[in-house]
């Protein structure tokens, strides 16, 4: 399998992206770069110690980078490898094959201090607040633990004292601190996650379906309460989410992944003027709008997700694609710029 | 359209759950017509009563909850009024239900096939052949290979097929009514896109009609006829789904609807409600979203009146009432 080495940067050129990018096309300072990531794991042995029979190919070679201020939007169904892709980007999961780079360097590779440095750096939010935080804790504590083990240097005031600034920024208020998390509404758990993922000013949050759990009424606040902290500190976001109306308004960039590629990967507006991959176009027309007027045409796609274990030769999409060609089974479509700022793996964009 | 028309009245529904804190009032006076093979959407978030609704017509109720006023007339007659056994003969035949997670809702030790066929055996006495007759109900839900599936377990099937098993069971018994609670939420978009346009031609085969709950006002502009929208156990507008969504009346719907990302567009900041739906036990007195309401007034400490913007359209806002 070959990887879709010209892809390193969003709205790049065709470089061979092997020695790390420092900056990328709008000029912003890169942190995180993909080169042909791979995550796969083993599934079920051929008797006891046996070899594995197959590998989940969860991640299954993707390229991509991220800069500071930047909010990538992963989007994809379920299984197809986007939360395995966070996990490894928050280093719960170490590549199988490529890279990851972390300001150049490997984080495979990375000393004990740097790695250190690293987990400050990345932090996550995670979807559902109720069982991402710890219910026997106070929020205080909850919002001060990074503090605690990271910044050894800080009295207990001087925890206290950031995690009221903490409580502030995303909008909740001293008096919070002192309480449990079931005290709180579905929407001010949230904020707490996003305090306690705040406190030692990342460089980039993995937000994992930050609003799903949430009611409809409480949606928009906590999406405007990230959008102003990213604004504010010039953090980088890679959001996972399955709700394309939710990407388009915090992301400047779409990936669409399915069965661990990418297939499309776009700045958000050329993307939701004019998606390209037949299997975007499905899912931008799945998502259902409130409108009446103008509704995009309705694309019903046939059958179910293959297995990630068995991926259909050729494109991986073209047993469920409407416009497939006999040249899909035979040939993976590459990643291309098809556009400044439009990539797309398909072989009808040639 | 004429009353003839309509299946389902409910009137005034009421029902209370026991809790260690106190009775909630989880639905609070609750009535809607729905009429021979439309949809009817009852949309609201978490808490807003929507499935007590349901489960009220069914008489479904968890053991906790408990119906102590109003009317539920289906074809004539108020369910309220029948036994338990009366009841077991319209629900499954007459009223059927689609549950939200199928995981739950079907047996795990039985062939899918086999739960098909035991509803058809329990309600049609005299059906010739119910294996048959579920194997031909699961190539009509788009099952691929259905006498092979019919063998297949709750496990080893996706979470689309398991799905629209209980599709297959739900029209098993050819009801003229069903009651779809949240059945796609655990779908993704792609196979949710697939049992919606099920869902419709079921509907057109069977005459159905449908009562589709949801919190997804997406679904409900795509496959409803009308919409009912709940908050806090009342419901706060209902009308022709498009009346509703071009010209919303109620400021929560207005509201709502606003705050909703758009694929079209990308603005600065969504117009966001601000606070939280209230709390089962601390109900406001008044009209519930009063506390959240932009345009609330002296008038809302009252709880208003379900208002006519139109013949087919209501509101229960005092902003309506002339």
């Amino acid at each position: 399998m070959t990887a879709m080495k010209s892809s390193s940067t969003p709205g790049g050129g065709a470089a061979v992206a092997m020695p790390p990018q420092t900056t990328s096309m709008s000029g912003r300072k890169v942190l995180l770069e993909a080169q042909n990531l791979k995550k796969h794991f083993a599934v079920g042995r051929a008797g006891f110690l046996g070899k594995p029979a197959g590998h989940v190919r969860a991640v299954d070679g993707v390229d991509f980078t991220i800069s500071a201020g930047q909010t990538i939007a992963l989007a994809g169904e379920s299984g197809c490898g986007k939360t395995t892709l966070g996990n490894v980007l928050l280093r719960l999961e170490l590549p199988t094959e490529g890279a990851l780079l972390w300001e150049g360097k490997d984080i495979v590779t990375l000393t004990k201090e740097e790695r250190q440095g690293y987990r400050r750096s990345v932090q996550a939010v995670f979807q559902d607040p109720w069982s991402s935080l710890d219910g026997r804790m106070k929020v205080q504590d909850l919002v001060g633990e990074p503090l605690v083990i990271n910044e050894k240097q800080m009295s207990r005031a001087q925890v206290l004292e950031r995690v009221a600034e903490l409580m502030d920024q995303v909008g909740l208020q001293e008096v919070h601190m002192e309480r449990f998390p079931h005290e709180f509404s579905g929407g001010q758990r949230q904020r707490i996650a996003v305090a306690r993922a705040l406190s030692l000013n990342p460089k980039v949050i993995i937000l994992d379906e930050p609003v799903s759990a949430l009611d409809v009424s409480i949606r928009a606040q906590v999406m405007n309460l990230l959008k102003e902290l990213q604004e504010k500190y010039n953090m980088a976001y890679f959001m996972i989410s399955h709700n394309l109306a939710t990407a388009r308004f915090i992301s400047d960039t779409v990936a669409i992944m399915y069965l661990g590629r990418f297939a499309e990967y776009a700045e958000s507006e050329l993307f939701f003027k004019k998606p390209l991959h037949p299997y975007s176009q499905a899912l931008v027309s799945a998502s259902l709008p409130v409108e009446f007027e103008n509704r995009r045409q309705r694309i019903v796609l046939q059958g179910e997700v293959p297995s990630p274990i068995n991926p259909p030769s050729g494109c991986r999409f073209r047993t469920r694609c409407p416009q497939v060609m006999d040249i899909c089974s035979e040939i993976q479509p590459e990643l291309m710029e098809v556009a400044r700022g439009h990539r797309v793996a398909c072989h009808l964009y040639k | 359209m004429n009353d003839k028309d309509v299946i389902l009245s409910v009137r005034n529904l009421q029902t209370h759950l026991r809790t260690r804190r106190g009775v909630v009032k989880a639905v609070d006076g609750v009535s809607f017509d729905v009429r021979r093979g439309e949809t009817l959407g009852i949309v609201g978030e978490s808490g807003s009563g929507k499935s007590m609704t349901a489960f009220s017509i069914v008489q479904l109720l968890p053991r906790v909850g408990r119906v102590v006023g109003g009317e539920v007339i289906f074809n004539g007659e108020d369910l309220l009024k029948k036994s338990p056994r009366e009841m077991e003969k319209v629900r499954g035949k007459h009223v059927s239900m689609v549950l939200q997670d199928p995981l739950t809702s079907l047996n795990p030790v039985f062939r899918t096939g086999d739960q098909i066929a035991e509803t058809i055996r329990h309600h049609l006495k005299d059906a010739p052949d119910p294996k048959g007759k579920a194997v031909e109900l699961m190539r009509q839900v788009r099952i691929p290979a259905p006498a092979t599936a019919y063998r297949y377990y709750p496990h080893q099937m996706s979470g689309g097929m398991r799905q629209r098993v209980l599709g297959a069971i739900g029209v098993s018994c050819e009801p003229e009514f069903l009651i779809a609670d949240e059945p796609t939420s655990a779908l993704d978009p792609t196979i949710q896109a697939q049992y919606l346009d099920l869902l419709k031609d079921l509907q057109k085969q069977y005459n159905l009609t449908i009562i589709f709950i949801t919190h997804d006002f997406g679904i409900v502009a795509t496959i409803c006829d009308t919409v009912a929208v709940m908050y806090a156990g009342k419901i706060v507008e209902t009308g022709p789904v498009r009346d509703v969504f071009q010209r919303p009346s109620h400021p929560y719907t207005e509201a709502l609807l606003k705050s909703l990302p758009s694929l079209e567009e990308k603005p600065k900041r969504l117009p966001s409600i601000s606070g939280q739906p209230p709390m089962p036990h601390e109900m406001p007195t008044g009209c519930r979203f009063a506390p959240r309401c932009p345009y609330k007034f002296d008038k809302c400490e009252e709880y208003p009146p379900d208002t006519h913007v139109s013949p087919t359209h209501i509101s229960a806002c005092w902003r309506s009432v002339k």
